[in-house]
């Protein structure tokens, strides 16, 4: 349904070109779930709002092509593209509180997305009820209550529910949610995951799901691209990756998980030294192998390419490219 | 729809009224007190002996006590039994209430006429920021702050009653027909929409780059709707504000315009009154403006509440 083949993205900036997707590849199938993870800054934002058309100004695509059900959303006209937002491909925020227009109630503000994708032909009654049915969807006790409300009349929690409610309002096919648990307390975080994995297991709806957390990743997707500095890493199947992880950044990436079974006090919590490459002019070969600890000359010189380790198992890492053989 | 806690909030609003006009009561009645001069001095003209002067105190009432005159004044406004001019004899009422009337008649349109102006003007710089039509509106509201308004007084009586001959510059009468109220309101409604220009670009501005308006965009709603919905109501909050503050200056401080035109308001009237220390004249037509200002001042804050949500809280 979303294909997303050798996509770039550079930015316009005062230094220079940032080149902040570089030859991305993905796909997502109908009622499947993806999780983007990657560090703030690899480009995983971008890649969301690439797909949603909402890329800022300065942003250049600068090859490659995103294809939602066969046709191109690049080159799409606005007109087209805007009729696709909101009803097709929707998108959930990271900040409820600065997501939603503080001057309209939630009655208003779920009117406006069901008129946008329904037309007129909806009738103040038919909306007001189905107003309440889709508060009633994502679980909001009262939704009569709730609707008369204005935003900073309700919690953070609630407030992403009221998104989510707008996200999936007009039955979309795809909903991008860019880290929409990380402005939440712990306990409303895992709320909000299973409120996201039970719609879309009833709706059918496809996610694309954005986060730095590898643990909320674990929660919600049936597969999970490892994005570093506009490149993905690695990508497998969500129970594989947390297996058998190939790459090292994922290894080290996993280490990095504060677990209750594992013995911090023994081993200390993983950290990775250094930090995101200066990405106007990214360190040649694997842009991760300042940092890796397992990199060869290779590694420096030459791009490692996308091999599949095992089915649906593939990993972007000189380890497993044909250099594999020598060393074992 | 208007919500019971919106109500509880208007009523208040409203409640507070009655302090803070008694307060300002008390100010003009001493700041008159203050006044170098005697009225009843000059009343009794510049022949009069002392025993002369001494009786038109004790007409006036001036040898009260201060309270008790305080309490006279008072009683004369709630019974709204004004007295008479001490210059020209008329009854206070007869002279202040036309001028009032003329005043607020020139207020409302000009405050019209900035808020059309400056609006429109603000929302198309915000959106054409850093092109010609930015620079071009900011530097009309340059000019607006800046230019004195009797200039812009005489330079639309150049163009538009000498050159064009479109509409009168002086008023004839003490009532002004909508003709008359052309070029004084217009003086006043393109000097007040610069500020308003000036604030509706920067707030506008700001509330493009929020993450609502984003929200606005992922939702693929039209762009005239984020606009001219989604983000001008947000953008217009600090605009009532300055609107509200600049209908104050109208309603008194329009004087020097209203002087050019020789347009009867109530300005001119109290600022002619003082050079002539008919004071009580100048006590009841300040208290009106103050009133006025006041009652203004507290739709503006009602009409903020009913734009921003958040204000109702308290």
């Amino acid at each position: 349904m979303l294909k997303i083949e050798d996509l770039k993205v550079h930015y316009r900036g005062d230094l220079g070109l940032v080149k902040a997707i570089e030859g991305v590849s993905l796909s997502l199938e109908k009622g499947s779930s993806l999780a983007l993870v990657g560090e703030s800054g690899s480009g995983k934002t971008t890649l969301g709002h690439a797909v949603i058309g909402l890329l800022p100004h300065n942003a250049v695509v600068a090859g490659g092509d995103i294809l939602f059900k066969g046709k191109s959303i690049l080159s799409m006209k606005r007109e087209e593209l805007r009729r696709l937002r909101g009803d097709r491909i929707t998108m959930i925020f990271q900040e409820p509180s600065a997501a939603l227009n503080p001057v309209f109630k939630v009655s208003s503000f779920l009117r406006d997305v069901l008129r946008k994708g329904r037309g007129s032909s909806m009738s103040e009654k038919e909306i007001r009820e189905e107003i309440i049915s889709l508060l009633r969807k994502v679980r909001i006790p009262s939704p009569e209550d709730v609707m008369e409300k204005y935003p900073h009349e309700l919690s953070g929690g609630m407030k992403q529910r009221v998104l989510i409610a707008a996200a999936i309002a007009n039955n979309p096919d795809l909903i991008i949610a860019d880290e929409p648990t990380s402005a939440l307390d712990v306990s409303v975080q895992a709320q909000i995951l299973r409120l996201l994995d039970e719609l879309r297991n009833k709706m059918n709806l496809s996610l694309i799901f954005i986060t730095h957390n590898l643990g909320v990743a674990a929660q919600v997707s049936d597969k999970v691209a490892v994005i570093y500095a506009g490149k993905i890493m690695e990508i497998a199947p969500t129970p594989t990756l947390f297996e058998s992880p190939k790459h090292p950044y994922t290894i080290m990436l996993l280490k990095s998980i504060p677990s209750i079974r594992k013995e911090i006090k023994k081993e200390g919590l993983a950290a990775i030294p250094g930090s995101l490459p200066d990405l106007v002019s990214p360190p040649p070969g694997c842009r991760f192998h300042p940092r890796c600890p397992m990199a060869m000359e290779i590694c420096s010189k030459e791009e490692p390419a996308m091999v599949e380790v095992e089915r649906d198992h593939f990993v972007s890492c000189h380890l497993y490219t044909e250099a594999r053989g020598d060393r074992s | 729809m208007i919500a019971a806690p919106l109500w509880s909030y208007i009523i208040k609003r409203f409640l507070l009224l009655i302090p803070t006009l008694l307060g300002a009561s008390v100010i003009i009645f001493f700041m008159i007190h203050m006044l170098p001069g005697d009225p009843a001095q000059i009343l009794a003209g510049p022949e009069a002996t002392l025993q002369d002067i001494q009786n038109m105190r004790i007409r006036l009432g001036l040898d009260k006590p201060l309270p008790v005159q305080y309490f006279m004044f008072m009683e004369r406004l709630l019974t709204w039994n004004l007295g008479n001019s001490l210059v020209s004899g008329f009854p206070i009422t007869s002279l202040i209430v036309p001028r009032f009337i003329n005043t607020l008649k020139l207020a409302t349109l000009s405050i019209a006429i900035s808020l059309a102006i400056g609006i429109v003007l603000g929302i198309a710089a915000a959106l054409k920021r850093n092109t010609f039509i930015d620079r071009v509106v900011m530097i009309f509201a340059l000019l607006g702050v800046s230019m004195p308004v009797f200039l812009l007084a005489v330079l639309l009586i150049v163009i538009f009653s000498i050159k064009l001959q479109l509409f009168p510059a002086t008023v004839i009468g003490s009532s002004p027909s909508l003709r008359h109220l052309v070029l004084p309101s217009l003086t006043l409604g393109l000097i007040g929409a610069a500020p308003i220009a000036r604030m509706t670009r920067s707030s506008m501005i700001e509330v493009l780059s929020q993450e609502y308006i984003k929200t606005s965009e992922a939702f693929g709603f039209s762009r005239k709707k984020i606009i001219f919905v989604h983000a001008l109501r947000n953008a217009l909050i600090p605009v009532v504000t300055v609107a509200g503050l600049n209908f104050g200056y109208l309603l008194a401080g329009a004087v020097i315009t209203e002087t050019v035109f020789a347009y009867p308001g109530l300005g001119r009237l109290i600022v002619d009154s003082i050079f002539a220390r008919d004071y009580p004249v100048v006590q009841f037509g300040l208290m009106m403006i103050v009133a006025l200002f006041a009652i203004v001042n507290t739709a503006v804050d009602v009409l903020y509440a009913l734009i921003n949500p958040r204000v109702r809280l308290e």
